[in-house]
């Protein structure tokens, strides 16, 4: 039978009572259950189990119909696994193919977790692929951040091709979370976490073209002294104000950047003093960039969802209350999340793929899920950090691809879903998904 | 400082500098000074072998052996317990700084599955692989590794490499059971 969902309409005030509600909530369950995963308009299309449990990290996949490919993390961050990343064709979703493992040399010796995020790019009529590292002291490559594989070959695996690896021996630790952002000025930068107070970036361009030496182009710094940093970012075109606007979650909340200049960000918006967050997570705008989701990587945590507009019109510059939020089973947590607006499609770790709508941002409404990690929480390692990690939408079809960090690649389709375009929906055309192809919105001088 | 004061670190340097001895101290060391060698499960056979390293100061007149860079001068004895013999080939113990851009060889594992040598670094790693023949001029493993241990001094390091995802000590991923 079929019980109440506790999260498809978690507005705010909903959600604080949650929490203060004590037995009686716990005793509610959630629909899905080990021999009932889906909800009914989810179909599983395709699944290839990678290996040992907790060895799957962050995923992406190529937008373009003619390169279907995704590219998978492999971390260990339980106790065996491999550190590299996973080439998987997915010509043909319902059978995924697993075509090239990049590994790190003597991987059996490098210290912690390996690959954590990776990221494709376009640049030149060559596409690329960049796999963030993590390796600690104790072992080699402290100082290794990222390493950048030329696969405009594919599928022939034999064409795959190291051409770089950006290093940072003053922060060593690697880098965590990674974005790639196709900005106004035609170049492509790397937006990367460090063990440093700002988010680094680089220009890809430059790294492939052989100038690493300048390919450095400064630090989107977090405000606060003796911050940690950020965990995630996101970056994107902002039409109403004619923007290339960062944003980052990390020590104290989350911020907001414009990063017309890379060199010279400039802050436009905090988001702090939030109730519950010190440390903020993912964060990702509307395609307008009005409303935001944002996450913390606790147990209970929802995404919380806030509404910018006060901000955004200059009525002040700090967001502290968030509008509504969601969460899958209250118990667990929900990691990672593409915005195909009004969808919201989310790697909910314990939970599997969750969709949830918010074409009414107050009340976000749960509209499929399929529960990719059917098993208990961790517990040699943080309870919460199994299941479903990453999520990736193709726009072109609307294929939902999600990396679980137990039971390897999905790939799925939702009912009705068959692609996005935001302009269909009366939005800009903006999400993770960059346009390679498109010309510069504005010049840009030689030396940059 | 007297003459014979001054004088004391080059006799000891002196004194060390001499071929590394063959017979080991058979007593255990303390637990700091045992690395724990973890099977990578990469070889058939290895899953339930337990193997130690274990660290001693070489033997000198003054109490503590140092090499002529002013490190100390150790002595390693590697040793296992339920290792099988490989079908093919045979196990070699090496030593690499963590870097791995230095190698030393210490040898193949005996008929006991042991095997000793001196190395001179504080922070080490000890591979065990394996070869399909052993030579005395190699300086590199080139087969699959089958154990690893990380000096405990491997341990300490500095927190600017603590990050994101970082909560549990950084040894725990991959390394230790």
């Amino acid at each position: 039978m079929m019980t109440t969902i506790l999260a498809p309409r978690a507005s705010t005030a909903a959600l604080a009572g949650l929490f203060l509600l004590p037995a009686t909530v716990a005793a509610q369950d959630v629909p899905w259950t080990p021999a009932d995963p889906g909800s009914d308009n989810i179909e599983v299309l395709g699944h290839l189990p990678l290996g040992p449990r907790l060895s799957v990290a962050d995923m992406d996949v190529e937008q373009e119909m003619d390169r279907p490919y995704a590219y998978v993390a492999r971390m260990v961050y339980g106790f065996d696994g491999p550190k590299g990343t996973d080439i998987i064709s997915i010509a043909d979703p319902e059978n995924p193919e697993l075509l090239y493992e990049w590994r790190i040399e003597d991987q059996d010796l490098h210290q912690r977790t390996g690959g954590m995020d990776v990221k494709h790019f376009k640049w030149d009529g060559r596409y690329y692929l960049v796999q963030s590292l993590q390796f600690g002291q104790g072992g080699p490559d402290t100082d290794l951040g990222a390493v950048i594989l030329d696969v405009t070959g594919l599928p022939d695996p034999s064409t795959v091709e190291e051409v770089a690896r950006i290093r940072e021996p003053d922060m060593p630790g690697g880098f965590h979370n990674i974005f790639i952002y196709k900005h106004s000025n035609g170049r492509v930068y790397l937006f990367t976490t460090a063990n440093a107070p700002g988010a680094l970036v680089y220009d890809l361009g430059m790294i492939v073209d052989g100038n690493m030496d300048d390919a450095y182009m400064g630090m989107v710094p977090i405000p606060g002294e003796g911050s940690r940093g950020y965990h995630d970012f996101y970056v994107g075109y902002h039409p109403d104000t004619d923007e290339d606007r960062f944003y980052g979650g990390g020590t104290g909340g989350y911020y907001i950047y414009d990063v017309s200049d890379v060199a010279e960000a400039e802050l436009r918006v905090t988001l702090t003093n939030v109730s519950g967050v010190s440390y903020g997570h993912t964060f990702t705008p509307s395609p307008d960039g009005r409303y935001v989701i944002a996450e913390t990587e606790y147990q209970y945590a929802p995404l919380r969802i806030f509404d910018l507009q006060p901000a955004l019109e200059g009525e002040v510059t700090n967001i502290r209350s968030p509008i509504s939020a969601f969460t899958a089973d209250w118990r667990n947590l929900v990691h990672n999340h593409e915005v195909r607006w009004p969808y919201v499609f989310v790697s909910g770790y314990l939970d599997g793929l969750q969709i949830f709508n918010l074409q009414d941002p107050e009340n976000p409404l749960t509209v499929g899920y399929y529960d990719t990690y059917i098993g208990p929480p961790n517990t040699e390692r943080s309870a919460m950090f199994n299941g479903a990690f990453g999520v990736d939408v193709r726009n072109e079809d609307g294929l939902i691809v999600i990396s679980d960090m137990s039971t390897g690649l999905w790939t799925f389709r939702m009912d009705g879903f068959q692609g996005w375009n935001g302009e269909q929906w009366g939005y800009p055309n903006i999400s993770s998904a960059q346009d390679w192809d498109a010309p510069a919105r504005r010049p840009i001088s030689e030396d940059r | 400082m007297t003459f014979a004061a001054a004088l004391l670190p080059v006799v000891v340097l002196t004194l060390t500098a001499t071929p590394a001895p063959t017979a080991f101290p058979t007593c255990a060391p303390p637990e700091y000074y045992a690395i724990e060698l973890v099977t990578t499960r990469n070889i058939p056979g290895t899953g339930y072998s337990r193997g130690t390293a274990d660290v001693t100061f070489r033997p000198a007149p003054f109490g503590i052996s140092i090499a002529p860079d002013g490190s100390y001068s150790y002595n390693v004895r590697i040793r296992f317990d339920n290792l099988r013999t490989p079908r093919t080939g045979q196990y070699v113990a090496w030593l690499t700084t963590t870097e791995l851009d230095e190698v030393v060889p210490v040898g193949p594992l005996d008929d006991e599955g042991a095997a000793s040598g001196p190395v001179e670094w504080n922070k080490f790693i000890v591979v065990v692989s394996l070869e399909d023949s052993w030579s005395p001029d190699a300086t590199r493993w080139s087969g699959p590794i089958a154990f690893r241990g990380m000096s405990r001094s491997g341990n300490m390091h500095t927190m600017i490499g603590h990050g994101p995802l970082q909560d549990e000590q950084c040894a725990a991923y991959g390394y230790d059971d």
